[in-house]
């Protein structure tokens, strides 16, 4: 039980009294984004990682965790009470968990939603600190070849077979490869793309792209929609604010099932909590269709556990993947990468061998950040509602003066600035039409590992492309790839989806389509 | 503070009422991407013809790779172009309802971006700021526009004293630095 000891040595770095401030902090602003409709913990994270290099790396490494789970804490809040998802994470949550507030059940939607966030966050987490030691363990042995593989996998899996159109997610894929080849190329020095500017000999920095993506294309989306919003109003709150045992032990299962189905996804570059929401909802969708009294379009308590427990399980288990492979899975994922960068630090086998302390802390950090967001989520949801009524227009105008701020601290250069400018228009473009964005973020920051690995795997072997698939581990991941694109495939050509299809058939009988981020 | 405002909230109506003949953009918001995508293929390519390369980078070299992500951004550009043009007018019409923007309100919302980007340097953090922040508050639909001026002004006077002061960052003082 050599992770218990670390683990240990974890908490005795991460419990002093300002490591403390910075969860709880990260834990609040991570809530706080999570119910705002628009808003996301990858926004939250991008404009605070210019801000936070002065910080110490473990402060703002567990504040931008705090922030992640929060995130997925908070998102169900408005969902339930407003029927607007704050997330596309909650769109599953939303279904039941609105009919349940409609219903006068709103406090026991909430509990039921922040205890299965808890759920889902701790059995994640604790899995993570026992296996990614492991799991780095098997990744040291990994070479290019298998790096490449893993980045290939990442790509596609996240624009091909999880995105709504995959000629919409392969473009943004193509934009976010674009961005990364500006600059100074690693293995000649050659300068590429940078057509005689000095400024981008260095490369596109990751804030600017993050912060142009997420921040600035919001801001101009959210202008582009004023006068076609509908107006939401908000299920009053009131009455217990527990669950009865009978609530409970109905619940309990759920919870668990959901954090089993979460716990894989989180590992899969599937874009996020997405994909494993649905599949929880679905699955206790038709758990519920075999029972005598079948609760589901009632308000079933089962479908808001099983999805927000799922949620969490993802972010906790993308912790893993991110801290053990250097795998981004999700778009926070990608910026918590590009925040641990910012401090010299490479995500990836060797974190563990070279910054072990900041890990263990980390892991340990995430423990206490789960526990912080239950006590503030699960008395004080009906509280966190009341942010829905600050007014938009000052929210965008304050998310917009710190996301320019973020990009002139980064480096007080005016290139920067008009990077941000070109970078925002470009975001609002993809999210009119409905292109992703994060495969731009994904292929931003892995896009150098594909080139510089396929290069050097090519360099090592003698221009022999068949190292690439050399290894049984290469080999797995591109056989797990195609198994990914035939289903996707079948999955698309089958007509008109029958049972089990959540996302194409709930909004019919709801009236409403529940629009995440709108 | 004067409550003469007519409201904030119902303000920017939808600029044009539904039933107008369709226009060639109309649910093809595709046809952008596309073209970005391909412009974007056109620069790696001029790129890398002219690029000085320096040294023996092996088989792929410092232009392999751009010529790959080149020839994605072409092939994928191209079939957005070709499934935005093939589209059903029915189709068209129900995507276009999806894509309706309130151009005006993206308009200024850019603009205040754009003058903070530019002259910041210039002009100052102080009044940018506040510049910028009444700019997209005004463009999400808030008409008080002496209440947004303040709490903008607010907002940037708090960020100045807290990082400059507080983390040493620099930001310029522009204009109200020489008085």
């Amino acid at each position: 039980m050599e992770q218990l000891t670390h683990l240990i040595g974890g908490f005795g770095a991460v419990l002093t009294p300002m490591n403390l401030l910075w969860i709880t902090l990260g834990a609040f602003l991570g809530t706080a984004v999570g119910v705002m409709p628009g808003l996301g913990s990858a926004m939250a994270v991008a404009l605070l990682l210019p801000m936070t290099f002065t910080l110490d790396p473990l402060a703002a490494l567990i504040m931008f965790s705090g922030v992640y789970f929060g995130g997925l804490f908070g998102d169900s809040t408005a969902g339930i009470l407003m029927n607007t998802p704050g997330n596309s994470t909650a769109i599953a949550t939303t279904f039941e968990g609105h009919r349940m507030a409609r219903s006068g059940r709103a406090p026991q939607a909430l509990a039921t939603s922040a205890i299965g966030a808890f759920t889902g966050g701790i059995l994640a987490t604790v899995l993570v600190v026992f296996f990614a030691p492991s799991m780095a363990d098997l990744a040291t042995k990994f070479g290019p070849g298998e790096y490449f593989a893993l980045a290939v996998f990442a790509f596609v899996a996240i624009s091909a077979v999880v995105s709504e159109s995959p000629l919409k997610g392969l473009a943004a894929l193509a934009f976010g490869l674009g961005l990364a080849l500006v600059g100074t190329d690693q293995s000649t020095g050659t300068a590429r793309f940078t057509f005689g500017m000095p400024a981008l000999f260095d490369g596109i920095s990751v804030v600017v792209i993050t912060v142009a993506v997420l921040a600035v294309g919001e801001v101009l989306y959210a202008a582009g929609r004023v006068g076609h919003r509908g107006a939401h109003e908000i299920v009053p709150s009131a009455g217990r604010p527990w669950l009865s045992g009978r609530e409970f032990r109905a619940a309990l299962p759920a919870w668990l099932r959901g954090a089993g189905i979460g716990i894989p996804f989180g590992i899969i570059p599937a874009g996020g909590a997405e994909v494993p929401t649905f599949l929880a909802y679905s699955a206790e969708r038709q758990l519920d269709k075999r029972r005598r009294k079948p609760m589901f379009g009632k308000g079933a308590i089962q479908g808001v556990a099983a999805p927000e427990a799922a949620g969490n399980a993802t972010a906790g288990s993308a912790m893993g993947a991110l801290l053990s492979l250097g795998l981004p899975t999700s778009a926070t994922a990608a910026v918590l990468l590009a925040a641990f960068q910012q401090y010299g630090m490479q995500p990836g086998p060797l974190l563990f061998e070279r910054n072990g302390d900041i890990v263990w802390a980390l892991l340990a950090g995430l423990l206490l950040a789960t526990v912080v967001l239950l006590v503030i989520n699960l008395p004080f949801a009906p509280l966190w509602a009341k942010l829905l009524l600050l007014p938009q227009s000052y929210l965008y105008a304050g998310i917009t003066v710190f996301a320019c701020l973020g990009v002139y601290a980064t480096g007080a250069s005016k290139t920067d600035l008009v990077l941000m400018c070109l970078l925002g228009v470009l975001a609002f473009a993809m999210r009119r039409t409905g292109v992703p964005l994060a495969p731009v973020l994904i292929a931003v920051i892995l896009g150098p590992l594909a080139e510089y690995s396929l290069r050097d795997a090519m360099a090592n072997s003698g221009n022999d492309p068949l190292i690439l698939v050399g290894s049984p581990i290469t080999v797995a991941l591109y056989g797990l790839l195609l198994l990914g694109l035939v289903w996707t495939a079948w999955r698309r050509l089958r007509p008109a989806a029958p049972a089990g299809e959540p996302a194409a058939e709930d909004p019919a009988d709801c009236g409403e389509v529940p629009r995440a981020r709108s | 503070m004067s409550h003469t405002d007519l409201d904030s909230g119902s303000a920017a109506d939808p600029a044009e009422a539904p039933p107008r003949t369709p226009s060639f953009w109309d649910g093809r918001g595709e046809l952008v991407i596309g073209g970005l995508l391909l412009a974007m293929a056109g620069t790696l390519a001029a790129g890398n013809a002219g690029m000085d390369v320096i040294g023996d980078g092996g088989l792929l070299g410092p232009q392999g790779f751009g010529w790959f992500v080149a020839a994605l951004a072409a092939v994928i550009g191209l079939l957005l172009i070709v499934a935005a043009l093939r589209r059903s007018p029915g189709r068209r019409a129900a995507l276009a309802a999806e894509e309706r923007t309130n151009w005006r309100a993206v308009g200024l919302v850019l603009l205040g971006i754009a003058a903070f980007s530019g002259l910041i340097d210039i002009v100052g953090w102080l009044l940018m700021a506040t510049l910028m922040f009444t700019a997209v508050a005004t463009g999400l639909g808030n008409r008080n526009l002496l209440r947004s001026l303040t709490v903008g002004f607010v907002m940037a006077a708090t960020v100045q004293i807290v990082f400059s002061g507080m983390l040493g960052l620099n930001l310029p003082s522009g204009v109200l630095g020489g008085l």
